[in-house]
């Protein structure tokens, strides 16, 4: 059985506007240990999608099961990580790290934590900025240490929404690496939600296109390059060919039958 | 660099002086060239040679101001500051007083003070209330604003991290609202001094207040000028103060201003 498994969910909400329907017949599987993307048009729903199986939104029908759990209340051992790093400024770099612990009930010791979080700003290239504040540092910075934030607690599942959208395209890239070495090292299951294709398809094993509203997966690839991957392959044939071939499946409504 | 932040600094209080010596002369101009006559507004020069010899005289009153005006800013900063957080945490609590605390706020203080008066006594009491009444107000609105303006990302990150509700408010949406407290703070204590005036004005024997109110039915107009020009001294004062205190303590809060 997959790991993460989604049946025929369906989400609406109320507005003033009357009933949104947002998603509807959504199905899909991930295996463990995969990284897998969403990719979809504005406002499909991925987000949401996001937030239903992190147990922070309730279906309105439909099952979520993660480990074979139906998944009814905030997942444990899940971490997300959104477009804006949303760190405390006033906790340095190292104590931003260490936030998750102060709301579980089993923490432990700080110093034990400390090593745990210099390691990770090690290895995303921060080694020296612990005690800094936040907001000296820049923004791709910012959001590495978001990502530092969300492993240490070795997460089984890492939730990512669009979480390289604000920054430039250089720094984007430089992300990626980071990300993919980051996932390679501590293979936790991740869901990647962007806008980019290319990002899709370079960091991840499958990608989920999304329907616009009220959406369904309507197509699903797994790309055939192994890891590591590295930047020059985003500009070869095959790369772009799937890339391509992702791209033509945005925007229209029904499953290939 | 350093030197650079000085001359700056120096240059803008000069600035400021200069408009009040200028703001000043013309006053002694307008006062003398139109030759208004003094109960009406006697010239700045008279006002400050009358401030200068009596200040001993009138220094008393305005302390007892002062006095009523901090008490009823720490009362009311500490209600308002507990009450904020009430309405922040919850969402029942919120709906149901703050329409009533809205009501409440709306009704002009003069109208207040009389009944204030008729309940307690004369004096210190009602001018503290009252003072607790003009600067709770902003501190609530201000404290449930920052609560209410947290970010519901970081809302979402917490909940996944496995934070109660308590946890995240003690730990996220608190530290998060002081930088709103505090600027609310600083109007508050000038609106405190407002509100202890108003009391003393209407329930008092002592206090600025009440002196003001004399002076300007007897038109002693010296005397009023000069308690104006006190109690406005000790307002700047108090803004000051708290301004001091919010760069103090959240001073995260102010980190744009750094790369400016």
């Amino acid at each position: 059985m997959s790991y993460i498994i989604v049946r025929d969910l369906y989400f609406r909400y109320f507005s003033k506007h009357g009933t949104v329907e947002v998603l509807k017949n959504l199905n899909m599987e991930i295996s463990k240990q995969c990284f897998v993307a969403i990719v979809g048009p504005s406002g499909c729903g991925k987000t949401t999608v996001l937030k239903l199986i992190a147990g922070l939104l309730k279906p309105t029908t439909g099952t979520i099961l993660v480990n074979g759990n139906v998944v009814n209340k905030p997942l444990e051992r899940a971490s997300m990580v959104f477009q804006s790093p949303l760190l405390l400024p006033w906790r340095k770099v190292l104590d931003n790290i260490i936030l998750p612990y102060e709301f579980q009930r089993q923490k432990p010791a700080k110093a034990h934590l400390v090593e745990r979080a210099r390691e990770l700003l090690a290895m995303t290239g921060l080694k020296d900025f612990g005690h800094r504040y936040p907001w000296e540092l820049s923004g791709g910075m910012q959001q590495r240490v978001a990502l530092c934030r969300a492993l240490i607690i070795n997460p089984e599942i890492l939730l990512m929404d669009e979480p390289f959208g604000a920054l430039d395209p250089f720094t984007r890239e430089e992300l990626w690496t980071v990300t993919q070495e980051l996932y390679l090292s501590k293979s936790f299951t991740a869901i990647l939600v962007t806008h980019d294709i290319r990002e899709a398809v370079f960091l991840s094993a499958e990608v989920f296109v999304m329907s616009p509203r009220p959406a369904t997966i309507i197509y699903h690839e797994i790309i055939p390059f192994a890891f590591p991957r590295q930047l020059p392959l985003v500009f070869s044939e095959t790369f772009k060919t799937c890339e391509q071939r992702i791209r033509s499946h945005i925007g229209g409504t029904h499953a290939p039958s | 660099m350093v030197l650079m932040h000085l001359a700056n600094r120096l240059s803008r209080i000069f600035l400021t002086l200069g408009i009040f010596f200028l703001l000043g002369i013309l006053w002694e101009i307008a006062a003398k060239v139109f030759k208004i006559p003094t109960p009406i507004l006697p010239p700045i020069s008279d006002v400050l040679k009358y401030l200068i010899h009596s200040y001993k005289i009138l220094l008393p009153d305005v302390f007892i101001t002062l006095y009523r005006a901090l008490l009823g800013l720490g009362l009311g900063t500490v209600f308002g500051l507990l009450l904020g957080f009430a309405l922040g945490y919850s969402n029942y609590f919120y709906n149901s007083l703050y329409p009533l605390l809205i009501a409440l706020y709306s009704i002009p203080k003069q109208a207040l003070v009389p009944l204030i008066v008729l309940w307690t006594s004369f004096g210190t009491v009602p001018a503290v209330i009252t003072a607790l009444l003009t600067s709770f107000f902003p501190v609530v609105v201000n404290t449930t604003t920052g609560i209410m303006t947290l970010d519901p990302d970081l809302v979402a990150l917490a909940r996944i991290y496995g934070a109660t509700k308590w946890r995240l408010f003690v730990k996220i949406a608190i530290p998060h609202s002081m930088p709103y407290f505090f600027a609310a703070l600083k109007v508050a204590g000038v609106g405190a001094l407002v509100g202890a005036t108003l009391s003393e004005m209407i329930g008092a024997q002592t206090g600025v207040g009440h002196k003001v109110l004399m002076a300007s039915v007897k038109f002693q107009t010296l005397e009023l000028f000069s308690y104006v020009i006190l109690i406005g001294l000790v307002s700047v004062l108090l803004y000051w103060l708290l301004t001091a205190v919010d760069r103090h303590i959240v001073w995260w809060a102010y980190r744009w201003r750094e790369r400016l």
